[in-house]
């Protein structure tokens, strides 16, 4: 489908371009949300029409409103039917990227006998039929920038890993490689994993229950050893940087303090867990 | 209009005592707006008929008393039950209703269908869909098999809305082997058992013909009884109007009915059409603050919100779509998305109609999906045929409150366990398909990328802690979309904006009629030798829609002079020019149109083309030099 602001319909378009029907508007707000970790995009549209007999006509179903949305890198190209006056659709991943033009349109999705709107120009001498399919409202293209998929967000310092030879229920960590490395047994490091992904409550939980111990040993080890000791390793510069943010000196330790400090205050996040069904906050 | 026409009660020989809590209408006592909606709106959704979506109206009237033919016959009714001893809550329901019907203006609720079958008759037949409806108890009217409602219970959901328990039918529908038009209408009520005079009545009473036959003469029916379409009407009169019952039915309606909705099977029209609900407008219906704050009033917002995110399930292109076959049964679908935040649940839904989202009372209660990612999931019967033994054993199962399937429904014991079986293997298809859809990655090493926010060079450092924020903000990025720019005219000589191909369109262009614009009249001249000249304000209008070959063209140029003006088709992605063989202005030159004219002046010239056109042209103007028009004349 080419859409032109140039074309001319041997029927009357509405578009802000276009005398062909006066004294109404149509018009498409865009807002998109991009989910920057899966690439997913939502677009919502809310849409303002004043001519009553096009509104008419998306009413008693005769026409439908949506976007033609067009994505040369990906090669996306589809009439997009979108709920009127608002609408949402979402996209699936990876689907656009880059640059991406959306036209709203209203289109016939039935044949309109005797079409006439209010406002149309005398040129247009008498009422037409319209076929199923034909445009009759047109606003201006709009164009969002959809951002590359995630390169690694911003890179991890921890990492947990799977150990025969750690018995299951227990965890231990190493501060001596690049990342902050905690190693469990097979069947806990699995019970994280689900923990981890499951929803809010359980990553409360896991927050809680790991995490924090796992800060506190990191902010021992510094404590005892210093920063000097772990130069050479790349967990370092970021650990430091949080602490000097969070104005946690290794000096002056107050360990469990400080790596709730470090980790926002994570025990605020369980309280979820317990609130009751109707509770508002 | 035929005086013998009026209300008439079953007798009550037995002396049998029956009170206002009949079971049928006690069903829906409770949400009686919700119930109306929804049974009602089931009744036309499984009586489509045709192509087109079943469209169903709720309006209120607000009659004249006399324009209720039988005001006074129910009036007298109502007070000879006054005159039975009965508790207070019956009198106090006794008194509401002798005065809504001593009332001046009396109130009907309208729910009327159109592209239905309509109740079809013979109405004095037993069997039939018009009898099932008016006068049958406990006897669905469904003729499919696999139709939403289960034990035409339903039907009396209109009776829980009506102050005077009173509701009429009102049909017209194709009669069979004939093909004609019949129209009949009936009205059924309730009140309690009673004497008149030395008569013993029932509780149960009929508006119609003598003998509890039904209307089938248009003129002896008031004007709102009447119907202009095939279709069924049903009218609560006496309706019990409070001030949120379009709201509520609003919500009921979108709730439980937005798949339907969704596939242009179903649209809905309340209140004289304030409200219309239809593919088009279910997603601003549903993202209204004023449905939001229908929903609180009513606690309704787990229902809203299911819908809401049921149609996200439904239309995200990120959403799969699965058939689990069910040997010995069919074929069902699952709609599967998996995002972050949604809440690990499989909704069942049967013709479109939401239903519950559990197979508890088969072992089943789908509550846990352990070691998965966050989902939402549609399980319905397939789509096709072979969805239709698998939908008709989920009507068997579904309990009148349409919110549970019941194995017990099911009486013969080895069907049962059929069903039982078959139910089991459903939900395992189910549970197989989350499980490899939505597994929780299984891998020995993972890092921790929940904490890189926190401990990276750069991060922010703090997380957001608003309760009322979404969840994990930082994962979206929100934008307004930025208006692109409008192209420009194209313009003679291959400079345009627009890109020229060689070639007809596919199927519509024949070749001769095509030229490219590099090919035009003077073959030895550089291309774009011409100045381009800017047409204003064009337009093009077919005077006869039958004749493709004439089109008037209206245009404003933006200089004086002689212009050439070549035509072109639009296509899918390029324009192909059309040649033209005719104009009423000026002359052709190789296919195209030259002629004078004046420069902010609107030019009407009808042009013929040399090949049939009927679809969006765009024009392309260059002043030709007088030299040229010399050389040419």
């Amino acid at each position: 489908m080419k859409i032109s602001e140039s074309t001319s319909y041997p029927h009357p378009v509405l578009a802000p371009w276009s005398t062909d029907i006066s004294g109404s508007v149509f018009s498409a707000d865009v807002i998109f949300r991009e989910d920057e970790q899966s690439g997913e995009l939502s677009i919502r549209c809310t849409v303002t029409l004043d001519q009553p007999d096009i509104v008419a006509l998306i009413e008693n179903g005769s026409a439908t409103f949506g976007c033609f949305i067009k994505c040369q890198e990906t090669g996306f190209r589809r009439l997009q039917r979108i709920g009127f006056p608002i609408g949402r659709h979402d996209f699936a991943d990876g689907a656009l990227l880059g640059r991406v033009q959306i036209r709203p349109i209203i289109w016939s999705v039935k044949a309109i006998p005797a079409y006439s709107p209010a406002g149309v120009h005398p040129e247009f001498s008498g009422a037409l039929d319209i076929r199923t399919g034909e445009i009759l409202a047109l606003d201006d293209e709009l164009i969002i920038d959809v951002t590359r998929p995630p390169l690694p967000a911003i890179e991890t310092i921890f990492e947990i890993k799977s150990s025969d030879d750690i018995s299951d229920g227990r965890f231990e960590i190493d501060t001596d490689l690049d990342r902050i490395t905690i190693t469990m047994g097979k069947d806990t490091y699995q019970l994280v994993q689900e923990l981890r992904q499951t929803d809010d409550d359980t990553r409360a939980v896991i927050m809680n229950a790991l995490y924090v111990p796992v800060v506190m040993e990191v902010l021992e080890q510094l404590g005892a050893q210093g920063y000097e000791a772990f130069e050479e390793y790349r967990w370092l510069h970021p650990f430091r940087s949080r602490c000097e943010l969070a104005n946690v000196d290794i000096k002056k330790l107050e360990i469990l303090n400080d790596a709730q400090r470090l980790l926002s205050e994570p025990f605020g996040s369980l309280k979820q867990i317990t609130q009751y069904e109707g509770d508002q906050q | 209009m035929d005086n013998y026409i009026g209300i008439r009660f079953l007798t009550n020989e037995a002396n049998k005592v029956e009170g206002l809590a009949y079971a049928g209408f006690e069903t829906f006592r409770g949400s009686p707006y919700t119930s109306c909606a929804r049974e009602t709106g089931q009744n036309s959704r499984d009586a489509a008929a045709g192509k087109d979506p079943v469209k169903v109206s709720f309006d209120l009237l607000e009659l004249e008393r006399t324009e209720v033919p039988f005001a006074d016959q129910l009036q007298h009714s109502i007070d000879c039950c006054l005159k039975a001893p009965r508790d207070a809550k019956t009198l106090a329901h006794l008194e509401r209703a002798r005065q809504t019907i001593a009332a001046p203006t009396i109130k009907v609720l309208k729910v009327a269908d159109v592209n239905t079958t309509g109740l079809t008759g013979p109405v004095d037949d037993p069997d039939s869909v018009f009898t099932a409806l008016v006068k049958g108890d406990g006897v669905t009217n469904k003729t499919d098999q696999t139709s939403a409602g289960s034990y035409g219970i339903g039907k009396n959901a209109a009776y829980a809305v009506s102050d005077l328990q009173t509701v009429i039918y009102s049909t017209r529908y194709v009669e069979k082997g004939s093909g004609k038009i019949k129209f009949a209408a009936q009205g059924r009520l309730r009140l309690i058992s009673h004497v008149d005079g030395a008569n013993k009545l029932s509780a149960e009473g009929y508006w119609g013909n003598p003998d509890f036959a039904a209307i089938e003469t248009e003129s002896d029916v008031p004007k709102w009884i009447l119907r202009d379409d095939v279709g069924t009407s049903i009218l609560a009169v006496g309706f019990r109007e409070q001030e949120n019952w379009v709201d509520r039915m609003t919500l009921s309606l979108a709730a439980n009915f937005f798949v339907a909705i969704d596939r242009k099977e179903i649209e809905f029209s309340l209140n004289g059409g304030s409200i219309k609900m239809n593919q088009s407008s279910l997603d601003g219906i549903l993202a209204s603050a004023k449905l939001a704050q229908v929903a609180q009033d009513n606690d309704e917002q787990l229902e809203l919100e299911r819908a809401k995110m049921l149609m996200q399930c439904l239309r995200s292109d990120a959403t799969e779509r699965h058939t689990i076959p069910v040997p010995g049964l069919g074929d069902f679908t699952l709609h599967l998305l998996i995002a972050k935040d949604l809440p690990r649940e499989v909704h069942v839904v049967r013709n479109g109609i939401y239903i519950c989202d559990n197979f508890a009372k088969f072992g089943q209660p789908m509550k846990r999906f352990p070691g998965t990612r966050e989902f939402i999931a549609i399980l319905e019967p397939a789509r096709t045929d072979a969805g239709k033994i698998p939908s008709h054993l989920l009507k068997q199962l579904e309990n009148p409150a349409h919110d549970a399937f019941e194995p017990e429904r099911i009486v013969d014991t080895a069907e049962l366990q059929k069903a039982k079986n078959q139910i089991k293997a459903l939900i395992n298809g189910v549970r197989d398909i989350i499980k490899s859809a939505a597994k929780i990655e299984d891998i020995d090493t993972s890092q921790l990328d929940e904490l890189s926010h926190l401990f990276a060079a750069g991060s922010a450092g703090t997380t957001p802690n608003d309760q009322n924020a979404e969840k994990d903000p930082e994962r979206f990025k929100y934008g307004t979309a930025r208006k692109g720019q409008r192209s420009q005219p194209p313009a003679a000589g291959g400079k345009g904006a627009t890109k020229r191909r060689r070639g007809p369109l596919p199927g519509s262009i024949p070749k001769k009629a095509v030229r490219t614009r590099n090919t035009s009249s003077q073959p030895n001249k550089p291309a774009g030798s011409r100045q381009a000249m800017p047409l204003g304000d064009v337009r093009s209008v077919m005077s006869d829609k039958s004749n493709g070959h004439v089109r008037t063209i209206f245009f404003t140029p933006a200089a004086d002079g002689n212009v050439e003006i070549s035509v072109a088709a639009v296509g899918l992605g390029d324009d192909v020019e059309l040649a033209l063989s005719g104009t009423s202005e000026g002359k052709i030159v190789h296919g195209k149109m030259q002629t004078l004219v004046v420069g902010g002046q609107r030019a009407c010239i009808e042009v013929t083309f040399a090949e049939p056109f009927v679809g969006p042209i765009e024009l392309s103007a260059s002043a030709v030099p007088e030299t040229a028009v010399q050389e040419e004349a």
